[in-house]
């Protein structure tokens, strides 16, 4: 296990090392190292059950690994001891999160869940959040359904905004759980392309995903991950166009039938 | 057998007069029975090791207990506690005159306060668990997640369950004509007493009670659909 350095290069966002975690003695991550450089758009591929949620999840400690470190910009965690709740938030407030079940705010209309995070966590005045809110909005083409409630929109429409609200935030790094894959098919272009456009912002995302088309398009990098260790790592080209295992061969076939 | 229709509606306003009584009841009790709820289950959701034992405990034992002899238990305690309050100087006890009003409504309150609790408690749980993740994800302390995110929407929720202990505490305060509190009830069986017309001022009552039940219901039947409407289902 590599340490993490003294001075971490400024381009580093997001590194982890040694990341274990097993749920009921089954060991899902096998100790993950990984680094994220500014403006990268990561896409991790693998299996159901090969443990890319779980890692995705690890990053902003919505799972807490066993053993292993998480560095987000200046937020430091080593698992290895007592980590601080303070810790915790801390880490949380320079990342953002988009959820497989998009999870908006129920009781909140699109405009409040997006001014939300920033009146509340980040102190900015109402009057600033709803301008930074309205703005986000219009990035994601979604401006006239500010007063809409969650479910006064389709799954689509939700995705969209929760994408809006992790992009209001200014976050260091947005980490996208499968944004796609509750969707019904037609609306998955929308989103995606709504991620694209996202991504050519510069914005560093982490991105897990279950669609090799999506990802081959928008990620500079591609992690290819397999009963909880990084099976193969490169850009797309690399990984998607000329995989070097067989396991990984295998894997991108089975998708392409689908 | 015929009913003595002329004496149902002249005694009906008399009936009627007992109302107030019931319903003031019926607010106090619920107040309480709500506050009870609500410790009890924070108690239970917040997890606090030994109070949590204690809370399920308490609440097992009154749900074990039938509210007749909960109400029976505090009419005989009441002169003991106030004659032990008027020892400590709080207040003034007059034999002549025994609270049995407060001893009603703390009976009653703690009878629906252990089935509230479960309300309480199942209508926390029943918040998507995705909501609290995304609170934690955007930055969210578990108090201001709480707040702003979890309560607001257990609380809508809540109002189904709620408006049924609701109804089942305004028929319960009937059973408080047991231990001489004037509600509608006793007021109903007072007035039949001269004539021995027992029915007719029954159907009386029983009439009140059902209109007043079924305006509850309407009402929280209208607030549900109005401020609860971000919890149906998505149409889309």
């Amino acid at each position: 296990m590599t340490e993490h350095t003294e001075s971490p290069d400024e381009q580093i966002v997001v590194s982890l090392r040694g990341i274990r975690k097993s749920f009921g003695g089954n060991e899902i991550l096998k100790g993950i190292d990984l680094d994220v450089t500014k403006g990268e758009v990561l896409a991790i591929l693998g299996s159901s059950g090969s443990g890319k949620t779980t890692l995705l999840r690890c990053i902003n400690a919505l799972e807490r690994p066993d053993s292993g470190s998480v560095r987000v910009d200046g937020s430091f965690i080593d698992y290895g001891g007592k980590v601080a709740n303070r810790d915790i938030l801390a880490l949380r407030r320079k990342t953002a999160m988009v959820f497989q079940n998009y999870n908006l705010f129920k009781n909140k209309t699109a405009l409040q869940n997006i001014t939300e995070g920033l009146t509340v966590v980040q102190k900015k005045s109402k009057a600033e959040a709803e301008a930074t809110a309205r703005d986000v909005l219009e990035k994601v083409g979604l401006a006239e359904y500010a007063d809409r409630y969650p479910v006064q929109l389709s799954g689509g429409q939700q995705q969209r905004v929760s994408i809006a609200r992790a992009l209001a935030l200014d976050p260091d790094v947005i980490l996208f759980d499968e944004p796609t894959s509750a969707l019904d098919p037609e609306l998955v272009s929308d989103v995606n392309d709504t991620i694209t456009e996202v991504a050519k912002t510069g914005v560093t995302m982490i991105i897990v995903t279950h669609e090799i088309r999506f990802a081959r398009n928008v990620a500079s990098r591609v992690i290819f991950v397999d009963k909880g260790t990084i099976l193969e790592e490169g850009t797309p080209e690399e990984v998607i166009d000329h995989p070097k295992t067989e396991r990984v061969r295998e894997f991108l076939s089975k998708m392409a039938v689908k | 057998m015929e009913l003595d229709y002329d004496f149902m509606i002249s005694d009906f306003p008399t009936v009627l007069a007992g109302l107030p009584k019931t319903l003031v009841l019926t607010f106090w009790s619920m107040l309480w029975a709500l506050i009870i709820a609500i410790v009890f289950g924070s108690v239970i959701l917040s997890r606090v090791p030994v109070a949590k034992q204690i809370v399920v405990a308490l609440n097992t034992f009154i749900k074990g207990v039938p509210l007749t002899v909960q109400l029976l238990f505090c009419y005989y305690a009441v002169p003991f506690v106030c004659k032990w309050l008027d020892s400590i100087g709080v207040y003034d006890f007059n034999p002549r005159h025994i609270p049995y009003f407060p001893a009603a409504v703390v009976a009653i309150a703690c009878n629906f306060g252990a089935y509230i609790t479960d309300v309480v408690v199942s209508s926390v749980k029943a918040v998507d668990r995705g909501q609290t993740e995304s609170a934690a994800a955007v930055g969210m302390t578990p108090l201001q997640t709480v707040v702003r995110i979890i309560l607001p929407q257990a609380t809508v929720i809540s109002i189904p369950s709620m408006t049924n202990y609701f109804i089942w505490l305004l028929k319960g305060t009937s059973l408080a004509s047991i231990i001489n509190v004037a509600e509608m009830l006793i007021t109903a069986q007072i007035s039949a007493a001269d004539g021995y017309q027992y029915l007719e001022a029954y159907v009386d009552a029983a009439i009140i009670y059902w209109a007043v039940c079924a305006a509850i219901e309407f009402g929280c039947d209208k607030l549900y659909k109005r401020v609860g409407f971000f919890m149906q289902p998505s149409r889309a």
